[in-house]
């Protein structure tokens, strides 16, 4: 409760001190410096040498030991320029459906041509990548994450950190790019309920209701495995697809009704599949569903457009 | 890269500098543990090249144990300083079979630089210091190379570990100046037994030549102002006034108190001592010690409480006044006691000028002129002497070297009545003509008499001087070759054999950076700080110093960071902007409206014509804030900063109006 509250409070004060950004310089304001673990026994090893130089009156340890004390400070100076300047720009979201991985990529870049070295990317508590600046001016990274459900996904923060030079000091941000990522429904293969209403077979991927508009042809290279007679190959062990009309065929409407009955992610689901079943063969159809209209047409754009457009139903936004 | 491995160049550079820091400790350490420390490396090579694995957690467990169970055995389980280093070392090369993560890298790492300090216990020289740093820098490239992502050449680690060395230069320069040097906390075991073998507190025959042989260092003499001649240079060390079996013996030193007032001294001088682990200090006659910590002593000679573990400087001054004038009658009867039933021929001698005479003066003449007319003969090899050493010497084999001709001395003496004793120290010493400081080495080791004179005190008799002159005027070195008697051992043999006067020459001006070491660096000390502070700060005191430290470490640590952002600053935006800015709040808080105008042209006409004190520095202000933003080939970080300081300058006039 209270560790929610200060969660809370902390994100607050983070929008406020670096806001989202699609681009972020890291400067004074936000970069953070603290000693990582290896600093802190660096520094208890400074105690002891202190203790030693004092309890045997000896400069030449005095002299050790300051010596080292100085290269901590340094190694603060240098942990904090090697973060210093450093552009952090979004650039493509990869979309996936529900249950893969979204990958974002972005890329880092020097402002003023400086080295970064040792640039550790990453979400909290996750996986990272590790960029370098140095002889190149740039470097694209790629981070994927877990796309848990459809809708659009938005990403955590990111952490950028770094223990260059010495290990002994981490310098760090926590930079938003306000990176979103749109998450296709999981495509699932459901029974068709066409505008006709009888019951569809129970054969796995079979789209479209009309068993008429398919015959049976011998499997060819690139026919999808979905289109597959599993049942016929398990009894015969022949490879036999199926095949549609060739085109000119009225198009096909993909529609919200299809699905009676079912809940809107399951309805969004099946769309997924239809949708994807029906480029493949490269018929066209159109998407009705509430509060939108796609007219019929195929490929790959059209594709995307109608994933887009299931994925964006009803706005579902959530946070990974 | 994967974060939590570590990279092939750190290991490199870990292996390397192990080695490097423990090769100096092999001369101290038992040997066992450098065979330990080479099964260790090759194990872990081995294990790079994937030839075979890491030991399993038994194989360590019982490596662990056995380890350390050894070191505990090999001092017998008494807990000293050489134990802690070679456990320490011991850690260091199992750490070498453990070291798959950074976290045992770092460990390993801290554990090199705990080393490389502990070394610095056993020698403070110019070189055990630069060498320790050396080691750091391999360890530092070490880390370096741990967290690069861009591996680099060797040349290219050093120099990038370097770089960073000469960082945190400013930072070292603050902390070692102006950290308080407190006293020790507590007491900790002291590094045993490696002190230089000099004069100790018995002398015997044979005791003084041992040391005739041994070029190394005893001390350095450095004096401010007046120098003794070269005949005056006795350095007192010892007193032995208590003849016991057949040799000379120390009583317990009785320290004196130092009157308040003291006349002005004679000789103003510091003496760097090598560490010896004795208490005995070396100091001209009449000496006193400026510090406390040491004693003058009744003997007329200066102890310390604490034994030399460290090379030391101690200021001297002498003082005639100090001299007693008077002997206590124990002391009295003691001065001229000797064993019965040993020496009887010598005994007799004495007795038989004391009949002659009780004249002091004359009494030691006649002693004197025995060692000139009996054909005695100065030399280092004496030939054995048996229970009556004494009556052999005088009567029989009449060779030796000064102890025996010192002892003799005082042993006719006592037997005739004169209460005297005998003391050790050095004599001579080489001037540096580099650094101007006398450079007494063990061969320079001396023993002479002293007899009490009524009304007079204690007075100096050199039975050497008559027997060999040159001895006192040129030094033991000299006078001992010119008779090929010896020569001393290693390098300074070498240069006395064959004349080399070059080589001496180089190795005194070698000595002279060694000795300025001692006398800058190691010397400097809470009283140095106190000085040092006191004029050029005009106050002192652990206060001011902690103080002036937080001081200095801001100041740097600044400076670190104006350094690191200096390209940033330099921009347009950066320092010129943060000027123009700051001159417009000035502006508006003099209620010039910023309505009627934003630019710093009209803002400077307007503060120009509400306050005529300041226009000129405004108008300054504003033509250099033109020429800084149009002028493109302006130096902007110089011209920003110029700015800044323009606009402070306006800011204070104003609150300073009345």
């Amino acid at each position: 409760m209270v560790k929610a509250r200060v969660a809370k409070r902390w994100q607050r004060w983070l929008d406020k001190r670096i806001p989202p950004r699609h681009e972020v310089v890291l400067d004074q304001k936000k970069i953070f410096v603290f000693p990582s673990k290896a600093g802190f026994l660096y520094g208890a090893m400074l105690v002891v040498m202190l203790m030693t130089a004092i309890n045997y009156q000896n400069n030449s340890i005095y002299l050790l030991t300051f010596f080292l004390a100085g290269l901590f400070v340094v190694a603060i100076q240098g942990a904090y320029s090697n973060m210093a300047g450093l552009k952090i720009q979004r650039m493509a979201a990869e979309a996936s459906f529900a249950g893969e991985d979204v990958s974002f990529r972005f890329s880092l870049a020097a402002k003023d041509n400086a080295r970064h070295q040792s640039i550790e990317v990453g979400w909290p508590g996750g996986p990272e990548v590790v960029g370098s600046l140095g002889e190149l001016s740039e470097q694209i990274l790629d981070l994927h994450v877990r796309a848990k459900k459809r809708g659009t996904i938005r990403a955590a923060r990111l952490r950028v950190q770094s223990y260059y030079p010495l290990g002994l000091i981490r310098a760090w941000s926590w930079v938003d790019l306000d990176l979103t990522c749109p998450v296709y429904p999981k495509p699932i293969a459901l029974d068709f309920t066409s505008s006709g209403g009888n019951d569809a077979d129970n054969t796995r991927s079979s789209p479209v209701a009309n068993d008429e508009l398919a015959n049976i042809r011998s499997w060819r290279q690139g026919d999808s495995k979905r289109r597959l007679l599993w049942k016929a190959y398990a009894k015969t062990g022949a490879l036999l697809s199926l095949d549609f009309e060739e085109p000119g065929e009225d198009a096909v409407w993909l529609s919200w009704d299809q699905f009676e009955g079912l809940e809107r992610e399951w309805r969004l689901s099946g769309l997924c599949q239809a949708a994807l079943d029906l480029t493949e063969t490269g018929r066209e159809f159109g998407l009705r569903i509430p509060g939108t209209e796609i007219e019929p047409s195929s490929g790959q754009a059209h594709l995307h457009q109608i994933l887009l457009s299931l994925a964006q139903f009803d706005g579902l936004e959530y946070s990974m | 890269m994967s974060m939590t491995t570590i990279s092939r160049a750190s290991l490199f550079w870990v292996l390397g500098t192990q080695l490097a820091l423990v090769l100096p400790h092999i001369d101290g350490l038992p040997l066992w543990l450098f065979v330990i420390g080479a099964i260790c490396g090759c194990w872990r090579i081995l294990i790079y090249r994937e030839m075979i694995s890491f030991p399993g957690k038994l194989i360590k467990f019982i490596l662990f144990i056995s380890g350390f169970t050894l070191v505990g055995l090999s001092y017998g389980g008494h807990f000293n300083l050489d134990m802690a280093v070679s456990l320490l070392v011991l850690a260091f090369f199992f750490k070498l079979l453990e070291t798959r993560q950074r976290r045992d890298m770092y460990i390993t790492i801290f554990l090199g630089f705990f080393i490389a300090a502990t070394r610095l216990l056993y020698s403070q020289s110019i070189y055990a210091t630069f060498y320790a740093i050396l080691c750091c820098l391999g360890l530092i490239t070490a880390l370096l190379a741990m967290h690069q992502s861009e591996p680099s050449d060797i040349r290219g680690a050093l120099k990038r570990g370097g770089s960073l060395m000469l960082q945190a230069t400013p930072m070292l320069l603050v902390l070692f100046f102006l950290f308080p040097r407190v006293p020790p906390l507590w007491s900790v075991p002291l590094p045993e037994g490696r002190g230089v073998t000099g004069i100790s507190d018995r002398l015997s025959p044979g005791s003084i030549s041992e040391l005739a042989r041994s070029s190394a260092t005893a001390f350095r003499a450095s004096f401010t102002g007046l120098q003794p001649a070269p005949s005056e240079r006795y350095w007192r060390g010892l007193v032995y006034d208590r003849f016991e079996g057949d040799e000379w013996r120390s009583s317990r030193p009785t320290p004196v108190n130092l009157p308040r007032v003291r006349g002005k001294a004679d000789y103003n001088y510091s003496v760097t001592m090598e560490p010896s682990g004795e208490h005995w200090l070396f100091a001209l006659t009449d000496s006193y010690a400026v510090d406390s910590g040491y004693a003058r002593l009744r003997s007329n000679t200066v102890g310390s409480y604490l034994p030399l573990l460290q090379r030391r400087q101690i200021e001297f001054k002498t003082d005639k006044a100090l001299r007693i004038d008077s002997l206590y009658a124990d002391e009295r009867e003691r001065l001229v006691s000797l064993p019965e039933g040993v020496n009887e021929k010598t005994q007799q001698l004495g007795k038989s000028w004391s009949k002659e005479s009780d004249d002091v003066s004359v009494l030691t003449d006649r002693a004197l002129n025995y060692f000139v007319d009996n054909g005695f003969f100065y030399t280092l090899k004496p030939g054995q002497l048996g229970r009556d050493a004494m009556d052999q010497f005088l009567f029989d084999s009449r060779r030796g070297y000064c102890e025996h001709y010192a002892s003799a001395f005082v042993y006719l003496m006592r037997a005739a009545g004169v209460p005297s004793r005998v003391v050790a120290g050095y004599q001579g010493g080489e001037l540096n003509p580099y650094e101007d400081y006398l450079l007494v080495r063990q061969y320079d080791a001396h023993a002479w008499a002293e007899v009490w004179h009524e009304g007079r005190g204690w007075v100096r008799v050199d039975p050497t001087e008559v027997v060999a002159p040159d001895r006192i005027s040129d030094g033991a070195n000299s006078s001992l070759t010119r008779r090929n008697e010896y020569n001393p051992d290693g390098i300074m043999g070498l240069i006395s054999a064959n004349n080399l006067q070059w080589l001496n020459l180089g190795l005194l001006w070698l000595d002279s950076v060694n000795h300025l070491w001692n006398s800058w660096f190691l010397a400097y000390d809470n009283r140095m700080q106190a000085d040092w502070l006191q004029r050029l700060w005009g106050k002192t005191g652990i206060e001011e110093l902690l103080r002036l430290m937080c001081i200095g470490v801001v100041v740097v640590f600044i400076a670190y960071f104006i350094w690191g952002n200096r390209n940033r600053i330099g921009q347009r935006s950066g320092i010129t902007g943060m000027a123009a800015q700051y001159f417009r709040r000035v502006a508006y808080g003099q209620s010039i409206s910023y309505q009627a105008t934003d630019t710093v042209s009209g803002l400077a006409k307007q503060l120009a014509l509400r306050h005529p004190a300041i226009a000129p520095l405004v108008r300054d202000f504003s033509q250099a804030y033109e020429s800084s933003v149009y002028d493109q080939s302006a130096d902007c970080s110089v011209s920003g900063l110029y700015l800044l300081l323009l606009a402070l300058k306006i800011r204070l006039k104003l609150v300073l109006m009345p």
